[in-house]
């Protein structure tokens, strides 16, 4: 009786052990398969993240070839239209109202800066304007009416 | 004996494991010190499983602002070349058929098929159209006359014109 209680406890025992092993190593596995798992996401986030910081710098270059603040680019479009009226509201510069424009002056502004992005601009003139080229050379003499500009600045 | 046999197992399988999971890792290095997991052996695997689930948080968020920012320094960078490379493209075609046109309307916008809109004049009975067409074609623009109208005073004729970019 003692001799088979005892070898019942010996078996027993080996298969506590050896279930207690396998569901402690399946828990442990598990938590480090789930770490990597986790790593292996977090790596290619941070990939992702690098290399979208290099896009933003290579846009960021670009933009700011040659830029310009929303009042510098104001004060320019005065220089082209001395009349008009432009407002200023954050990273926006609208005309309020038509107004008469040198329209070569103005073309060669908009085409210098790299952070300037046209949104809408229409000009009309009652005589049929002579091309001269975009360059200016101060003989544009007839009458434009700028009647609609509105761009965006980069950087405000 | 036998606990002890057992617990010995246990102990050796589970180093074998870690060490196995601590090798693979170790390529990882540099991404786990940005996590601020200096030692996979000196914390647990619930503190670094934490670590990472916050970095994974935080590079979520990260990216979703960035992926924003660039899609629209993208769209401002395309909108700002699509203007320069337009105006460009009619003043290189229009110092070619310099003094033989004016104008009298133009409109730009960006967000539109054909952002470019003018209302030009040339003389009547001349071929500038069809020379105008083929330069815009040159540029990789294409151009659509909408209408035609002859004004004696001026001997011109007066055409609206669409420029399309990019070519199609």
């Amino acid at each position: 009786m003692n001799r088979k209680f005892v070898i019942f406890t010996i078996i027993l025992t080996i298969g506590l052990m050896v279930t207690f092993d396998f569901v402690s190593l399946f828990l442990q596995s598990g938590k480090l398969e789930k770490i990597t798992k986790s790593i292996q996401k977090f790596d290619t986030l941070y990939s992702q993240n690098f290399r979208m910081n290099q896009q933003l710098l290579t846009y960021s270059k670009k933009l700011k070839f040659s830029e310009v603040t929303s009042s510098q680019l104001k004060d320019e479009f005065l220089n082209s239209a001395p009349y008009a009226d432009f407002k200023v509201s954050r990273d926006t510069v609208k005309l309020v109202k038509p107004s008469e424009v040198d329209a070569v002056k103005l073309l060669n502004t908009l085409s210098k800066y790299t952070n300037v992005n046209v949104i809408d601009i229409s000009m009309k003139s009652m005589i049929p304007v002579k091309y001269v080229g975009f360059i200016y050379k101060g003989t544009f003499k007839e009458r434009v009416m700028l009647e609609n500009l509105v761009v965006k600045v980069y950087g405000g | 004996m036998i606990v002890g046999v057992g617990f010995s197992f246990y102990f050796i399988s589970t180093k074998m494991i870690d060490g196995i999971y601590e090798n693979a890792l170790s390529a990882d290095k540099n991404l786990l010190s940005v996590a601020g997991i200096s030692s996979l052996t000196d914390m647990s695997k619930g503190e670094i499983q934490l670590k990472i689930d916050d970095q994974i948080q935080r590079y979520s968020g990260i990216l979703n602002s960035q992926s924003r920012t660039l899609s629209y320094m993208k769209d401002f960078a395309k909108g700002v070349e699509d203007f320069h490379s337009t105006i460009q493209a009619i003043n290189d075609v229009y110092k070619k058929i310099d003094g033989k046109t004016s104008f009298s309307y133009l409109h730009y916008e960006t967000k539109s098929a054909s952002p470019l809109q003018i209302t030009q004049f040339i003389p009547k009975d001349d071929n500038i159209l069809n020379l105008e067409k083929k330069l815009f074609d040159e540029l990789g623009y294409k151009i659509q006359i909408n209408k035609s109208t002859t004004s004696n005073w001026y001997k011109t004729s007066s055409e609206s014109i669409l420029i399309s970019r990019g070519g199609s």
